[in-house]
């Protein structure tokens, strides 16, 4: 069980996911936004500003701040690649095994709230 | 120090991955001693207390009450009337407020309490601003977590009926001058509740000496099995109380149309009580005995020393709390630029090492703090210096992994 655990926590750590974090994509709150949505998650004091962009029911554009965790920077970095282009209803049926497949590691489960956050910030409001 | 004493350390050192133990403050291991006094409780002597009419339930009885005793000794308490057993420090303090609350205070009474109260010590109080419209008062804690008898003086106010505090903050390590203000209190005949969980295992306690109308404290704490707490309430006080939970053992008669309650302490013991826990409890509380409290206090000050001195040498690190470890038990909460807790955790644990993050159960204290989340480091009498230095390697780990540059 210790060994499993260690071996996750290496991959939560891999280059792909902190080059992520360092160098987040669509980092850095832009103008021209339809809507601008705030999450948190108060458990470990993640918090995250997210805007969008649609055209009609497509998802255009998309920015975000985070004051947050390697995890849930990394995550949202994928994410909101992953969510250009897609529709609403696309974006609001994502599992959180479409953000871990992204991830390419599987978190523990104390970790899990912080992969998810982008993803149910923006199902706020979409 | 003791580490030999408790099972769960050779358990992982078995398994080639020592465990450094760095969140007593959340739960405190069991040393050898409690395991098999419950082990042989259930497998010799279990059987419910206090109505049975065979042997083997008074000899039950009578290791249930001898526990209790021992709480008693422990508390300094006069009496054994004086030592409820409940779930834990939470139950206790949500009791004190149902019921002392509940009866004794009236709409625009104060409350007085502090903004580094852990939210068991916070919210049973806000209750009673909503339930009976009482005004809470909130005096805040300087940088290092302490609070100075001048500002209680300056927070109270004539109708200030209650103060509630923490012995110990389980997020600064702060120590507070309890006896004083217990002083202040009793003249002033403000009810005093003391929020001692995070104080038992590592300061020892006379509730005459505090002067406290009420003390609370949880058994997990100092190594006993979950599921027991301890209220100590002023025998005049507790008896004017109306019990909250009521059912079975805590009456004397019941009819349909009415019933009257039982005793102290039995009044506030609804139910049958979580007896293995108190057997427990009773044990960790003799294993303490036996080391002494001097002892304990001399290796937690060491320990204490050095991790204050070097956190304080990390660059981008921020220490909360005393740097005087006199000032301070127990626990040490930090953050780093760049690196968040929840990672610093995650990074840990893959040493082996367990430390907390989050807000504890401190939101209010983290707001006025100005930080969303702490990485709290807390030690107990297994921890060593090997330990600490387990800790900063880890700590120098993370940094380098999370950002490399620095």
């Amino acid at each position: 069980m210790l060994n499993v655990r260690c071996r996750s926590v290496d991959s939560l750590y891999r280059d792909h996911i902190l080059s992520h974090y360092h160098n987040p994509q669509n980092y850095g709150l832009r103008d021209g936004f339809d809507i601008e949505i705030k999450g948190e998650n108060p458990f470990c004091g993640d918090s995250m500003t997210v805007r969008l962009k649609f055209d009609e029911d497509v998802i255009t554009g998309v920015s975000f701040e985070s004051d947050s965790c390697v995890v849930s920077r990394a995550a949202a970095s994928l994410c909101s690649e992953y969510i250009k282009g897609k529709t609403r209803d696309h974006v609001l049926a994502v599992p959180p095994e479409k953000i871990t497949e992204l991830l390419q590691v599987k978190p523990t489960p104390s970790r899990m709230k912080c992969v998810t956050l982008f993803l149910d910030t923006i199902r706020k409001a979409v | 120090m003791f580490k030999n004493d408790f099972p769960i350390f050779e358990h992982f050192e078995k398994q080639g991955k020592p465990l450094v133990y760095l969140d007593s403050a959340a739960m405190a291991h069991s040393p050898r001693v409690v395991i098999e006094a419950v082990a042989e409780h259930a497998g010799r002597l279990r059987s419910n207390v206090h109505r049975g009419a065979y042997s083997l339930s008074e000899e039950a009885t009578m290791a249930y009450e001898d526990a209790r005793e021992t709480v008693r000794k422990f508390l300094n308490a006069r009496s054994v009337r004086e030592i409820i057993f409940l779930r834990n420090t939470t139950e206790a303090l949500n009791l004190v407020a149902a019921s002392f609350g509940i009866s004794s205070l009236k709409e625009g009474d104060h409350i007085l309490v502090s903004r580094a109260e852990h939210h068991s010590n916070f919210l049973p109080w806000t209750a009673l601003r909503e339930e009976k419209g009482v005004v809470l008062d909130i005096v805040d804690v300087d940088e290092k977590g302490e609070i100075s008898l001048e500002w209680i003086k300056h927070a109270l106010t004539p109708r200030t009926k209650l103060a509630a505090f923490f012995y110990v903050s389980n997020v600064l390590g702060a120590i507070n001058p309890v006896k004083e203000w217990g002083k202040l209190f009793r003249e002033r005949g403000i009810a005093f509740v003391v929020d001692a969980a995070q104080a038992v295992p590592h300061i020892p306690i006379d509730v005459q000496e505090l002067g406290c109308d009420f003390l609370a404290f949880s058994g997990y704490k100092i190594g006993a099995p979950t599921g027991i707490g301890v209220l100590y309430g002023r025998e005049e006080l507790l008896e004017k109380m109306p019990p909250v939970l009521l059912g079975g053992r805590m009456i004397r008669e019941v009819s349909v149309e009415s019933a009257s309650w039982n005793d102290l302490p039995w009044k506030f013991e609804a139910g049958t009580q979580n007896i293995e826990g108190a057997i427990g409890l009773a044990a960790s509380i003799k294993y303490i005995e036996s080391i002494g409290f001097e002892k304990i206090r001399k290796n937690e000050e060491m320990l204490l020393e050095r991790s204050v001195k070097m956190l304080d040498n990390i660059p981008n690190l921020k220490l909360f709390g005393p740097k005087d470890v006199s000032r301070r038990a127990g626990v040490i909460s930090f953050l780093i630029n760049g690196v968040h807790p929840h990672d610093l955790a995650s990074l840990l644990d893959r040493e082996g090492v367990c430390i907390r993050v989050g807000h504890h159960c401190a939101m209010p204290l983290h707001k006025w703090l100005g930080v969303p989340a702490t990485a709290r480091a807390s030690f107990w009498v297994y921890n060593s210096f090997e330990d600490v230095d387990a800790l900063m390697n880890g700590i120098e780990k993370a940094i380098s992994i999370i950002t490399p540059d620095n």
